[in-house]
């Protein structure tokens, strides 16, 4: 019975949220279109935006589009857009459509992960006028245009990302009183957004730096987490003679693969391969690897050998010999896989063959061996797939992804 | 509004199958059904249930090779003209199982549409004999167990827990795999205790945890709003018995007033 | 129901949140959490002046079985202002002690240089809870023992600084007048005049009431004159300004004169003070400590703290106010420390593996990590107790968090030289560095075996107000059958050491560390018995020298109580706020609850099987002819009686 009870409870809120989703997708048809001339009131439903469209760009007076039509996109006009909105009156008249005219042009200002900005323009709704007085008003969504574009401008900042605080919580509060949707929309927020926001394992600082050497070193970083006895250096092609880029090398190697590299058969080729795909929150860094072919993985011990009791040794005494296979055996690193063995990464500021070089010159300073096994560059990789080298063009630059 | 029409929620094929061709290809694969079915009927009586020990893995889906692909299912928003992503689930050079595409953020203008850019991958509704639906059960287990190869990017795993109700046949418990990126391969643990429930996309209020013993299907979609191509190489997806993880659920519910929240 | 809101003037409500999260918390209920609204669990404080609640003392309530559940939500004191202020703070004092500070050196040459001090001076280290009127950073406990963590990593400039701060002008920030204030605490703040703390003698250590040091007043009235001589000064060499605790007659009111211990202020400047030659020690030799003479200082009478004759009471707030930093400071250390070894552990190779591989390493780096978080979590809540709460008394606390780390900090300090083997031992590395920095932890600032009484009769004490009931009924069971019986049933359970559970505390807690609230429960409702049990055993005599053993008992689970209330709290908020690898702090917490209700599930035993079954009595006796003998008592195993 209490299953029921609640099967049905949650099918009554299943359509609510339903209908909370079909409100949005209509009413974001029109947010820039209608014209500031015409006055909101509260009089109309939610379906009242499936009006058509007017092309108000024609209308040459001071439009809601021309609050965004600056040449200069920052934030600073922004604010200053606001600002100006507020001039037009006291009233506020047409706070809904600028509110959703600057939420499509936050991204062209570059400041759509900005919570002050968010906070501003959330602020431009007049305050204590739209808090329900009566138990009719709380129960049919009072004002719901405005909770509607309330509600879009905090999705808007979900989907950035952009966590909101008490400040928000406060004008939300003020304009549409404690038990509304764009309050209880924003206590979701506040529930389910912190808890992910340091979920992954390999975090990222908020804002990745754009600067390519600076990506390149937490990429790496990031790919050496896989053993602890990693470092991560920078080295510089010029102190490589015969070098013909002059450029930037990260290289990523750990004592594990030095020891690899160190038991490496001379006659085997080795092969630097890339440049494959790593994304760190938006932006790109394409990295090289240094492979060897796969070994074949050690025996496993026979039953018989990890049953008999009588035969134990002690591995520091002196009794077993290093070779000798026990129980002990030798423990296969996370480094030798079965599609071959990752011996060093890195990542350089030009990807050229030439940079390439001269990192496995630099290796073998700290890996002698090297010098003695001939390394192959190839395209083809087993591993992942190669990028073109065009598409690492822009790396050099901002390296963002545009969305 | 009151009740789910549609499994599919809208998004079906809409193509009609003739009866009679619906008919015959049946008999083609009566022999097979009538096979599994003896199959199961000798388990029944075999009742040889697993044990499963602390530290035990059960590898569910191996995907090594192109019939282990059939057992999944690619769909991105391009499929009904909702987006321009693309993907696909292929093998690899190094015989894995790859799920790699292109995800786009572009949004089609045809005014319904607000977000664009997803590409998923579903495991298919598991089936008994004659086509029966069936459910995958992972009561003894603790965490769910991924050996994947990505590319720094995040993915989110949906494990879908349709029931026979139509309120849970959009039950999903999703949470986010995130991949390292890099040429190692990596081992990822996730507890089931960190699935939240989420329903058409929307997280619901009212949290529980995912009931174990009536999984339909795995998910892994690829929409982290990020306009690139994307690369996740799968070796097998399995499920894992951790005796140290003690925790059941880890969204701790508040009491709100009656008529916040759903 | 919803009901109309009012407006006033601007059509804009104020809302006030609750400056330290009470409102969070309302009802109890098992299962759920309450909340009164879900959003406000931001729990950020406004900077108006709300008020702050005042709160019982939460340790010394424990004694009773109380729980106060507020203590389960973890201090969140500083608003988003401080905090970033905070964090620019911290990073130009790393980078100092990174770059600027050599501590072998200073080691070595048992002083720290000029330029050194100077750069404290100038980062304001040494006016950091002087208020900002005065020139001072004006940090609160919080602020303060997030930079301890940092000022910690070298011993002697710690402990400089905690001499000149903590305690040398702390009696003034605390109990002086505004005249003396603002004489004093401008040069003190930039560090122009150095400060110390003029308190033992060679013939009392711990017991404070009974130093020598006396203070006669002129026949004017208006000139103290002050004769007498100190040891273990810190900063005694060079200091400025000193808190001078000397003996004061008072006249009682049947006519006899009593000596009291009074406080001064006395400026090196007034002449007559004189310094011995600096101590050689075996740690933090970069502080100075010497030997302080007073020979006819003359004091004038407004440079008393406080009341003439109240200075043990001011002695005893100066050293309760900053100890709690302890805990920090000894976390920022092993934090270190702990880095560095594990950079040894993961890249030193042992027959072919590192030495990460191997479990004894592994347990070692485990168990650290749960002690320092035990100790982190116990010093920023009782900080967050004490800038949060209004009269906040956390003595007992402070104490508990001195005891704890200082013991954690030597033996982990000496677990990580272990981890390195021979080249810890070496000077070459700075661990044999700290842990001799590590050893004066116990010692200074009430020795621990005197903190662990403090602790144990102070909560004996406050239990006891409302137990004198209770106490006189257990010990004369034939005269309350009624209520005997009563309790009778309670006492029933505890036997069978199964106690009902009934606090409820897991509706107060995430719903994953709910196995670590169970424990604690009963750990606290072991211990409500352990302390009926101790008090009805001795009454009035718990307090004697000889049964210390039982009140150390009593204290050593009163302190794992509090560890592990801190890291319960601390890890559910940790949880719910999405913390970075918060599963792991959800790990740690309840490893910790379990390892220490083993502990107090021993010692409660003990308590209750006596003196007889515990061991205690043959302990004395072994002791006592030992002392007796005045040495070894067993005679050499090579003895021989006949051929």
């Amino acid at each position: 019975m209490a299953l029921r009870g609640h099967l049905l409870l949650r099918g009554l809120l299943h359509s609510t949220l339903r209908n909370v989703s079909v409100i949005q997708t209509t009413c974001n048809r029109t947010p820039t279109l209608v014209s500031h001339v015409r006055t909101i009131t509260s009089s109309h439903t939610a379906f009242a935006a499936r009006r058509k469209n007017d092309n108000v760009d024609e209308k040459t007076s001071m439009t809601i589009q021309g609050f965004f039509s600056s040449k200069e996109k920052n934030k600073d006009v922004f604010m200053v857009a606001c600002d100006a909105f507020r001039t037009r009156g006291p009233q506020l008249r047409g706070h809904v459509e600028f509110i959703y005219a600057a939420m499509k042009n936050m991204e062209d200002f570059g400041v759509h992960k900005d919570l002050e900005v968010y906070k501003k323009i959330l602020d431009l709704m007049p305050k204590g006028k739209m808090i329900p007085t009566n138990i009719f008003q709380q129960e049919f969504m009072h004002y719901p245009r405005q909770q509607q574009c309330a509600i879009d401008c905090l999705e808007q900042m979900e989907l950035n990302g952009v966590l909101p605080d008490s400040e928000t919580e406060m004008i939300l509060r003020n304009t549409f009183g404690k038990h509304s949707h764009p309050v209880s929309k924003f206590g979701r927020m506040m529930y389910w957004m912190p808890k992910f926001k340091n979920a992954s394992p390999w975090p990222i600082p908020a804002s990745p730096p754009n600067d390519a050497l600076e990506l390149a070193q937490l990429a790496v970083a990031r790919m050496c987490t896989v053993d602890p006895s990693s470092s991560v250096t920078v080295l510089q092609t010029n102190t490589v003679e015969d070098a013909i880029d002059d450029t930037w090398i990260v290289s990523g190697q750990s004592l594990t693969q030095q020891k690899l590299v160190e038991e490496l058969p001379v006659d085997q080729p080795i092969k630097v391969e890339g440049p494959f795909r790593i994304f760190l929150r938006d932006k790109l860094v394409g990295y090289f690897i240094l492979r060897a072919e796969a070994r074949p993985p050690p025996e496993p011990i026979k039953r018989e050998v990890v049953d008999d009791v009588g035969s134990l040794k002690f591995w520091f005494t002196g009794e077993v010999d290093p070779e000798e296979e026990t129980n002990l055996g030798r423990p296969v690193s996370v480094h030798e896989q079965e599609d071959g063995i990752i011996l060093g990464v890195c990542a350089t500021g030009t990807s050229s063959r030439d940079s390439l070089l001269s990192w496995v010159r630099l290796l073998e300073t700290t890996n002698p061996n090297l010098a003695n096994i001939p390394v192959l560059f190839t395209q083809a990789s087993p591993i992942g797939e190669v990028m073109a080298i065009d598409q690492l063009s822009n790396k050099s630059e901002t390296a963002t992804i545009p969305t | 509004m009151f009740w789910e029409r549609d499994p599919k929620g809208g998004y079906d094929s809409k193509t009609k199958q003739s009866r009679t061709k619906l008919v015959r290809e049946g008999l083609k694969e009566l022999r097979t059904e009538i096979f599994k079915w003896q199959q199961e009927v000798k388990e029944k009586f075999e009742d040889d249930p697993i044990w499963v020990m602390p530290g035990d893995r059960n590898k569910v889906w191996e995907l090594n090779n192109e019939a282990a692909l059939e057992n999944w299912n690619v769909t991105s928003d391009s499929d009904h003209g909702e987006g321009f992503s693309s993907g696909s689930l292929t093998i690899s050079p190094t015989g894995h199982g790859l799920f790699s595409g292109h995800i786009s953020t572009q949004v089609p203008k045809d005014g319904r549409v607000k977000t664009a850019g997803y590409c998923n991958l579903k495991s298919m509704r598991p089936r008994k004999s004659f086509k029966r639906d069936s459910y995958l059960d992972w009561s003894q287990y603790t965490h769910l167990e991924m050996r994947v190869r990505g590319d720094g990017r995040n993915y989110l795993l949906n494990i879908g827990n349709a029931g026979y109700f139509d309120i849970t046949w959009n039950d999903v418990y999703s949470y986010i795999l995130f991949t390292r990126g890099g040429p190692h391969w990596q081992l990822t643990r996730i507890p089931f205790s960190k699935f939240f429930l989420a329903s058409k996309g929307r997280v619901q209020d009212n949290q529980v945890q995912v009931q174990l013993d009536q999984v339909t299907s795995l998910g892994i979609s690829a929409g982290d709003r990020i306009n690139a191509p994307f690369r996740l190489e799968i070796d097998y997806i399995g499920v894992y018995h951790d005796p140290n993880h003690t925790e059941t659920f880890a969204y701790e519910m508040y009491r709100v007033p009656k008529f916040m929240g759903s | 129901m919803v009901r109309g809101y009012k407006l006033n003037n601007n059509n804009v409500i104020r809302i006030r949140a609750a400056l330290f999260n009470t409102s969070t918390h309302t009802n109890s209920e098992p299962a759920i959490k309450v909340q009164e609204e879900e959003h406000s669990g931001t729990q950020q404080p406004q900077a108006t002046t709300t008020p702050k609640p005042k709160r019982e003392p939460f340790v010394k309530n424990l004694f009773l079985g109380k729980f106060d559940k507020n203590v389960l939500a973890f201090p969140e004191v500083l608003d988003q202002e401080r905090h970033e202020l905070l964090h620019e703070m911290v990073v130009p004092i790393e980078r100092f002690f990174n770059e600027q500070v050599d501590g072998a050196k200073i080691d070595d040459e048992a002083k720290i240089p000029e330029e050194t001090l100077e750069g404290l001076k100038s980062l304001g280290l040494y006016g950091q809870q002087i208020p900002e009127e005065y020139g001072g950073l004006g940090l609160g406990a919080t602020e303060y023992a997030r930079i301890a963590e940092i000022t910690s990593l070298d011993g002697g400039i710690a402990v400089t600084l905690a001499a000149h701060q903590a305690i040398g002008l702390k009696g003034i920030i605390i109990a002086g007048t505004e005249a003396q204030k603002a004489k004093y605490l401008p040069r003190l703040a930039t560090g122009e005049w150095t400060a110390a703390f003029c308190l033992t003698e060679p013939g009392s250590g711990s017991d404070a009431a009974s130093i020598q040091t006396s203070a006669t007043l002129s026949d004017d009235g208006k000139t103290w004159t002050l004769n007498g001589n100190k040891i273990w000064i810190s900063n005694g060499g060079y200091a400025d300004l000193m808190t001078v605790f000397a003996k004061t007659k008072e006249m009682q009111r049947d006519g006899t004169m009593k000596d009291r211990v009074t406080a001064f202020i006395v400026e090196r400047n007034y002449g007559g003070v004189t310094s011995g030659p600096p101590e050689d020690k075996l740690g933090i030799r970069g502080s100075n400590t010497c030997e302080v003479f007073f020979d006819n200082v003359p004091v004038p009478a407004e440079n008393v703290i406080g009341e003439v004759g109240g200075g043990f009471k001011v002695a005893m707030n100066i050293l309760n106010s900053g100890r709690f930093s302890m805990g920090s400071s000894g976390a920022g250390i092993l934090k270190c420390v702990m880095k560095w070894a594990i950079e040894h552990a993961n890249t030193r190779h042992q027959f072919s593996r590192p030495l990460s591989d191997f479990a004894l390493i592994k347990e070692k780096f485990a168990r650290m990590s749960v002690n320092i978080y035990a100790m982190e979590s116990m010093a920023y809540l009782t900080a967050g107790i004490l800038d949060g709460t209004q009269d906040p008394d956390c003595s007992v606390e402070a104490a508990m968090v001195k005891v704890f780390s200082s013991e954690g900090m030597w033996k982990w300090s000496s677990e990580c030289l272990q981890v390195l083997g021979g080249l810890g031992y070496t000077k070459s590395y700075p661990y044999e560095r700290y842990l001799r920095d590590a050893r004066i932890l116990l010692i200074f600032e009430g020795t621990n075996e005197i903190l662990r009484l403090f602790i144990g009769l102070s909560g004996l004490q406050h239990a006891g107000l409302e137990l004198r009931n209770l106490v006189k009924k257990l010990r004369n069971p034939l005269m309350n059958p009624g209520f005997i019986l009563g309790k009778g049933i309670e006492r029933f359970r505890q036997s069978k050491d199964n106690p009902k559970l009934d606090l409820g505390l897991s509706g107060h807690l995430h719903p994953s560390l709910m196995g670590g609230a169970e424990v604690l429960e009963y750990c606290v409702k072991r211990f409500q018995y352990a302390v009926e049990t101790v008090l009805a055993r001795y009454g009035l005599e718990v307090a004697d020298p000889a049964n210390q053993l039982e009140v150390a008992r009593l204290a050593d689970c009163a302190i794992d109580l509090y560890a592990m209330t801190a890291v319960l709290s601390r890890a559910s908020r940790s949880h719910c706020i999405g913390i970075h690898k918060s599963d792991h702090e959800l790990q740690l917490a309840l490893f910790f609850c379990e390892e220490a209700s083993k502990r107090v599930k021993i010692a409660v035993k003990d308590i209750e099987d006596g003196p007889f079954n515990s061991g205690d009595n043959v302990v004395t006796a072994i002791a006592d002819e030992v002392l007796s003998n005045g040495g070894y008592v067993a005679h050499h195993p090579l003895t021989r009686t006949f051929w």
